[in-house]
């Protein structure tokens, strides 16, 4: 068993496992209201087992995570978590304008002469879009008014 | 033919006219931004219309309502990233047409195909109101239900060569669907005692994460490795010389007539019921449009693969207003808001609101007609001027405006942070799905459809008294049982008539 | 721009309004306080006159002290938060009032509408009750949901962490079916759901409406069983094609239906005849004692604002909820106005909370 196909099983695994899960979950719940969700997942397990089987019998497997950076959507994904984090904490219009920048900087654009007055400018327009004409309460922290 | 006289006349108040010509442009740029739409801009200028006259306010929405739905498809072609729900559907292959260097060409038919949608359903709310209404109240549980079935049985002919993994991706939208509050007990299910969670997983929030956070991913994806998605579609725009903004020629529009039709009737046929809603129309018109056309590759880019959703998502602008003008009953969220600034005006609508108040029933529809028409132009020059020139921005600033506007868009859903997490979440599960094979569309389609099906079930079983024979005895019903029997048989059909096909072949 | 146009029109409504506001006659014009949801308490007294009902009738008209503001409140403007999405009924209701507020009280001050929907109200409820300062710069729409979540769901409030500060949109509970159905009376319905299964259409479970169907049989021992639809919406249209044998509803959502011959009031549970619907008889005329109940939306805050700030809020709610340009409003769009004292408001609480209680066994298995 080679590296691509251990990647590509664990998928299926993956669905297995959780729709297991949620046949287990269905009978702490009311009858009435379990029915639907253990239909889906005895179903759905069917399907797993199935996808599982086909990809332990199938021969050529591709590294699909091959030629593709990985770390780097986890990272940006991390990032984005932060970002909510932080909203309360710094206030939405820092908080934006750093994500901005991190957007641009992790994609590869590295003129800061550009990217830090765009990052500014367009978290400015956005804020005044949604703050004042579509009055959206976003959390200001230090520059509410 | 008196009373559309009056419906003009009232857009011979500058006023009117003004706000009607407003409003569609608000509502194409409200369209075309990720994370801004229709319902959001109504909403929150339904308190701002408090002061203003009635026929002034009501022409308004309607040109935003009117036209956002193809603002949307702008985003979508242009960066696979839908600005509004209604154009999910329009991305799989106005993007492919874009990476080819033909975004004109496919913004220009967005426009057209528009256009025709929304004139077709005009017409229809003009002159058909009040007999499809009451057709549109033979829908009882049970023919919600096979609906909902009709929709899920097009999960089989999506995308994606393997069946298996299309039914995977369809059982985790049902999953989704299960989340938040059962509709039998009202009992929270998989909630995880977050009270977020409890009216279910918003598909705003959603399907922000599923495309435009999905689409950064994948820039982030490429990040040193291999050249992104966005940087040929930026070379290719600017390479291709030929490719313009203007209307369809004679022979493409021949072409393009049946599909335009056909989904033109979807998009009004589904319009028309309340509850049953744009996400239906496109899907269906898009399978139709692949079903009718087996010869074309759907999804690299087909000019049919782009008119089916479009005529269809604006089809269900103007007849989901027939409902609600004629019997009071909204048929989906955004004509809820117009039930919301109707009541605010002090007008009812039903009947009576033809009866007493003709003047604006009859606004409410040339205004759609003139918002369509409207459109076309502005669409078109929006389109040339500035939505183009979109492509020939750095791909790296474009996607610091993008992930403003997604996170914005999310949060301002229901001003909860919660969301934003949601997107991120779902932005993710759209990337590892892309990764392992796993198309997007089953599960966005029965997440949306997976709650109607449950709910219309149990009512079913209680109007019928638990026989499941009610679904046959009723005309309507047996009507959807033989059309969702028809649509999962139609592929194996199709592939058995490949298969006998290609026999002789290899003899 | 249209902002401005709007708050030069509400201001100029408001101005015109004062003048005549705070008269005895605006108060007297509140209608009957529908609040007697007949509970377990209240149960042996559907026979006879029930003394709560009588009770909340005596005390009109409303007698609310003008109170003079605090020292330094309010400094800014007040945020008026809305549990649910734009655009619904109580949304309405709130940018009603704060539209008849303009600046005009507060000390110049605006009542500013906030939406923060989702989770079935119950992410607003508890920003309230929980996260917000107590300070009276928060305000809430206080629906019924307040109490069906804190008794039913797991939330971390109670139903007790809020103040009423003005009841102010009472709307009566009303009987419909099909202009098909066999019932023409409110007798033949209940008499017919003695002996019969009669289905009942609501808007979703545990709902208002839900909780009055069940309510009801309970009482007076008849079999209902119930359709859920996801919104008052599909519920009217199910009503309108038949599908279903009845409909529980607010008046003013159900009265257009009814005035345009697309559905049949049977009976509404109030006091007296609506004046919407004057052909629709009251559950008492048809013999049913009792029987006054239905939804009733009104203002809290949470119970920890200071009491000279309560007292000077519940004053400005009492005087914008009788102001002129707040009762035309409402009534030009077919919405009840209504100004309770926090008293009157309380009783309607406590009458849902018994009923709610009564019935919780049952919502939880059904």
């Amino acid at each position: 068993m080679n590296r691509s196909k251990l990647i590509n099983l664990t998928m299926p695994a993956f669905f297995v496992g959780f729709f297991v899960w949620v046949i287990l979950s269905t009978m702490s719940m009311e009858k009435s209201e379990a029915i639907f969700p253990r239909m889906i997942g005895v179903f759905s397990l069917a399907v797993s087992f199935f996808q599982l089987y086909s990809d332990l019998k199938k021969a050529d497997h591709k590294d699909k995570f091959q030629n593709s950076n990985v770390l780097k959507v986890l990272e940006a994904t991390a990032v984005l978590f932060i970002y909510i984090l932080l909203m309360k904490k710094i206030g939405c219009l820092i908080d934006t304008v750093l994500l901005s920048f991190y957007t641009m900087y992790a994609l590869g654009y590295r003129k800061l002469k550009v990217a830090v007055p765009v990052s500014v400018l367009l978290t400015l327009v956005v804020f005044l879009v949604f703050k004042l004409l579509l009055r959206v309460p976003l959390p200001m922290l230090f520059f509410d008014f | 033919m008196e009373n559309i006289l009056i419906g003009l006349q009232q857009f011979f108040n500058p006023m009117v006219f003004l706000a009607l010509m407003g409003g569609t442009l608000l509502g194409l740029i409200v369209g075309a931004l990720p994370g801004l739409n229709d319902s959001i801009t109504i909403a929150v200028l339904i308190p701002v219309t408090f002061g203003m006259d009635p026929h002034v306010a009501l022409s308004l929405l309607v040109g935003i309502y009117c036209a956002s739905a193809c603002g949307g498809s702008i985003p979508a072609v242009l960066l696979e990233i839908p600005g509004t729900a209604s154009a999910m559907v329009t991305a799989w292959d106005g993007y492919p047409m874009t990476l080819k260097g033909k975004s004109k060409q496919a913004l220009s038919l967005c426009m057209t195909s528009s256009f025709f949608g929304g004139i077709s359903s005009a017409l229809v709310l003009l002159f058909f109101a009040p007999i499809l209404a009451k057709w549109a109240l033979k829908f009882g549980p049970p023919e919600y239900f096979m609906l909902a079935i009709l929709g899920m049985s097009t999960v089989i002919g999506m995308a994606g060569k393997n069946i298996a993994k299309n039914f995977l991706s369809m059982c985790l939208g049902l999953w989704i669907a299960c989340i938040g509050m059962s509709p039998t007990t009202g009992m929270a299910r998989y909630t995880f005692g977050t009270a977020s969670l409890m009216d279910g997983i918003p598909l705003i929030p959603r399907m922000i994460g599923l495309f435009g956070i999905y689409s950064l991913l994948k820039m982030y994806d490429a990040v040193g490795k291999k050249k992104t998605d966005a940087a040929i579609a930026s070379e290719n725009a600017v390479a291709s010389s030929e490719d313009r903004i203007a209307l369809p020629g004679l022979s493409m529009c021949k072409r393009l007539l049946p599909t335009w039709l056909k989904s033109s009737f979807i998009g009004n046929v589904l319009g028309i019921i309340p509850g049953a809603g744009m996400t239906m129309a496109i899907f269906l018109a898009y399978d139709q449009a692949k079903k009718s056309n087996p010869k074309l590759e759907f999804g690299t880019g087909v000019p049919e693969g782009v008119a089916a959703p479009e005529s269809a998502n604006n089809a269900v602008v103007a007849s989901s207003m027939v409902p609600l003008l004629s019997l009071g009953i909204p048929g989906n969220g955004t004509s809820a808001l117009f039930l919301g600034a109707l009541t605010i005006q002090g007008l009812r609508t039903g009947p009576t609101l033809f009866n007493d108040y003709p003047d604006m029933a009859y606004m409410i529809i040339i205004g759609f007609i003139l918002a369509n028409l409207a459109m076309l132009p502005m669409s078109l020059v929006f389109c040339k001027y500035l939505a183009s020139k979109v492509l020939k921005l750095n791909p790296q600033v474009l996607a610091a405006g993008v992930v403003i506007l997604c996170v914005t868009g999310a949060y301002s859903y229901m001003n909860n942070l919660f969301h934003i997490g949601v997107m991120v979440v779902f932005g993710l599960i759209g990337y590892l799905f892309w990764k392992f094979g796993l198309p997007q569309a089953p599960l966005i389609l029965s997440s949306i459809l997976g709650s109607m099906m449950e709910s219309n079930w149990v009512s079913s079983m209680v109007y019928a008294n638990n026989s499941p024979i009610v679904f046959i005895q009723r005309p309507i019903s047996l009507v959807l049982v033989i059309l969702s029997a028809l649509f999962l048989l139609w592929p194996l059909v199709q592939r058995l008539k490949k298969r006998l096909m290609s026999v002789p072949q290899a003899v | 721009m249209r902002k401005m146009i709007a708050l030069v029109c509400a201001l100029g409504l408001a101005v015109s309004a004062a003048g005549c506001s705070g008269s005895p006659a605006a108060a007297g014009s509140a209608p009957a306080s529908s609040s007697q949801v007949p509970s377990e308490s209240a149960s042996e007294a559907v026979s006879s006159a029930p003394s709560a009902a009588a009770s909340s009738e005596a005390s009109l008209p409303a007698e609310v002290a003008n109170v003079p503001a605090p020292a330094d409140f309010p400094k800014k403007d007040i945020k008026f938060i809305v549990p649910f999405a734009a655009g619904g009924g109580t949304d309405t209701m709130a940018r009603m009032v704060a539209s008849a507020a303009g600046k005009d009280y507060f000390n110049g001050h605006s009542l500013i509408v906030e939406n923060m929907g989702g989770g079935g109200a119950v992410i607003g409820q508890t920003y309230v009750a929980k996260t917000a300062p107590a300070d009276g710069y928060t305000v809430m729409v206080y629906t019924s949901s307040v109490i069906n979540n804190a008794l039913l769901k797991d939330v971390t409030y109670s139903y007790e962490d809020f103040k009423p500060i003005i009841g102010c949109n009472p709307d009566a509970e009303i009987i419909a079916v099909p202009t098909s159905s066999p019932y023409k009376t409110l007798k033949d319905l209940i008499e017919a759901a003695r002996t019969t299964t009669i289905k009942v259409a609501t808007p979703g479970h545990s709902s208002g409406h839900h909780i009055r169907a069940l309510n009801m049989a309970r009482l007076m021992g008849l079999n209902f069983e119930y359709i859920h639809n996801d919104s008052a919406a599909m519920q009217l249209s199910q009503l309108m094609g038949g599908h279903c044998d009845v409909a529980f509803m607010t008046v003013s959502e159900a009265a257009g239906t009814i005035l345009d011959g697309q559905a049949v009031g049977l009976g509404v549970m109030a006091v007296e005849r609506d004046p919407a619907l004057p052909d629709v008889p009251t559950f008492m005329e048809e013999g049913y004692e009792g029987w006054v109940d239905g939804a009733n939306r009104g203002i809290a805050c949470s119970k920890d604002v200071p009491d000279d700030i309560y007292q000077y809020l519940v004053s400005e709610f009492h005087k914008i909820c009788t102001s002129d340009a707040y009762v035309d409003a409402m009534t030009k769009s077919g919405i009840t106005p209504g100004a309770e004292t926090p008293e009157e408001y309380q009783d309607y609480i406590d009458f849902t909370v018994d009923g709610i209680k009564a019935l919780k066994p049952q919502l939880q298995n059904s």
